[in-house]
């Protein structure tokens, strides 16, 4: 496992590698969005209870788990920033953050466009929204610490300690806003996606899901690029300086 | 050789406590000031003022350490100290760990002095007190070990003090919920044992993380020079 | 047709989010496509796919 991420730490090598993922992630992606959006807003079945409303779900929960899913991977790339020095942890994480954040901030918005008109309100501090906005602050700290230094290294090996923290506390906090909402549970009683899934149901979120992933992915691997690029020209403007 | 850099920083801290005092008094008015403003903002109504009593104690514990988190290492780092301590062996760890004791005394001790104060303000019965100060004992202790992260992380930023608050309110959100949690179930006749023990894991978690996650950081810090 | 735009009285709602979603895709990827074209004239475009 590691011999993979040694070999992907080669920056000529990371390059020649995602050059060929990108291309195939991009159509994947607008090939899962068109089958998508034709499953999410056409061939599935509206609600028992919620109507059409339900086809919200289809892009908020993905947003959700992508947001999620972000920050564990900005985790990742810390620890191998911290621990194994990998050259590219801290480009992939500088990419990661921001779109993860924006999938998180997409998450909250979407699920006020879907509290609204179900349960007749903007926000509602049920678990999983809170835990979200607890998320949102968490990229945002991520982010304002990374940039907040004069020097971008010092910034990169701050935030990278601060993601591991943060990854280390995301399940306390996250037990923590749980327990508080079961604890101040409110007289009625909010069906929060307690609803039962059904299968007809599961073939939209999926191929959306799908659909959103392999956007992360290639926008991510498009980041990193013009990033290194970026990297490049600074250290090279330096070198001719020091010369 | 650890223990003796550690009783050497400790030393060092208490010979230094009288001078910085004035900071944690500070922090100690600043606590008594917002926990008087919220019964002006809300109303004087006090069945109102009793049930908002414990989130406000513990809220307003949780900001007035803010301001002078910052403070914890930039005093030394500016000065050199940093740098001298961490070429001795372990030197960092003692460190850290006689400046968190340090800080812990002289923050936690006014604090818990003024809090009877603030129970007689907001009308709660003075025998919760008896779980209000043990369980702000802790939690104040859970805040200073997360300042001690996010005070190594911003050491050196622009706008540290934002950056530490921006760091540092939503670590300590698991703090707040079980610590109020504790006065609430007491004052509700319920039992607050659960809650006391979720507290104290919070505790025992931050007390083996943020040492490691300071030092790391300080050494970052001490890198670059 | 009109039925499908309503979305059974939550047309706005539904609508409302799936824009916000794709504008926030095809926004990133606008960026992004942007970013990697301002370099590619910086560097001339074999150097940018060339170099390490």
């Amino acid at each position: 496992m590691t011999g993979l991420f040694d070999s992907l730490a080669n920056p000529t090598r990371f390059r020649t590698v995602s050059a060929v993922i990108r291309p195939f992630c991009f159509w994947a992606a607008a090939i899962f969005f068109i089958f998508g959006l034709y499953l999410a807003l056409l061939a599935s079945p509206p609600d028992y209870q919620q109507g059409d409303a339900v086809r919200i779900m289809y892009v908020h929960v993905p947003a959700a788990w992508l947001g999620l899913s972000s920050y564990l991977g900005l985790g990742l790339c810390a620890l191998f920033y911290v621990v194994w020095r990998h050259p590219l942890a801290n480009i992939a994480a500088r990419a990661i953050a921001p779109i993860g954040a924006g999938f998180t901030a997409l998450t909250l918005i979407t699920g006020s466009l879907w509290g609204y008109p179900i349960w007749g309100t903007w926000w509602v501090w049920d678990a999983r929204l809170t835990s979200m906005l607890v998320l949102l602050f968490f990229f945002i700290g991520y982010i304002a610490l990374e940039t907040g230094f004069e020097r971008p290294e010092r910034g990169a090996r701050m935030a990278s300690i601060l993601a591991l923290v943060g990854v280390l506390n995301l399940p306390i906090v996250k037990f923590s806003v749980d327990w508080w909402n079961t604890l101040h549970q409110p007289a009625s009683i909010l069906r929060s996606g307690g609803m039962a899934i059904d299968v007809s149901m599961l073939w939209p979120l999926f191929t959306m899901f799908a659909g959103f992933q392999l956007f992360f992915i290639w926008v991510v691997l498009h980041r990193m690029h013009w990033m290194l690029s970026e990297r490049r020209r600074v250290a090279g403007k330096a070198r001719a300086k020091a010369m | 050789m650890m223990i003796g850099n550690f009783t050497l920083c400790l030393q060092r801290e208490a010979l230094l406590g009288r001078g910085v005092i004035g900071d944690h008094l500070g922090q100690v008015a600043f606590f008594v000031m917002i926990a008087a403003l919220f019964p002006l903002a809300v109303g004087p109504s006090p069945d109102l003022l009793r049930q908002l009593g414990p989130s406000v104690i513990w809220i307003s514990a949780l900001l007035s350490a803010l301001p002078v988190f910052d403070r914890l290492f930039a005093e030394d780092d500016r000065q050199g100290w940093l740098e001298q301590v961490s070429l001795m062996q372990g030197g960092l760890t003692g460190y850290v760990g006689a400046r968190l004791i340090s800080w812990y005394l002289l923050s936690v001790l006014p604090l818990l002095g003024i809090t009877p104060v603030l129970v007689l303000l907001y009308d709660l019965p003075l025998s919760s007190l008896k779980v209000l100060l043990p369980s702000l004992a802790i939690g104040t202790a859970c805040l200073n070990l997360l300042g001690a992260i996010s005070a190594s992380l911003t050491l050196g930023a622009r706008r540290a003090t934002l950056l530490l608050a921006l760091l540092l309110l939503p670590l300590s959100l698991p703090v707040l919920i079980f610590g109020v949690a504790i006065t609430q179930s007491y004052l509700a006749g319920f039992s607050f044992a659960g809650q006391a023990k979720l507290l104290g894991a919070v505790f025992l978690f931050l007390l083996a993380v943020s040492p490691v996650a300071t030092i790391a950081a300080l050494r970052s810090v001490l890198e670059d020079k | 047709m009109t039925s499908f735009i309503d979305m059974g009285g939550y047309g706005l709602y539904v609508w409302l989010s799936y824009a916000l979603s794709f504008a926030f895709v095809i926004g990133a990827a606008a960026h992004t496509w942007q970013r990697a074209r301002k370099h590619k004239k910086n560097k001339g475009l074999k150097e940018y796919t060339e170099q390490t």
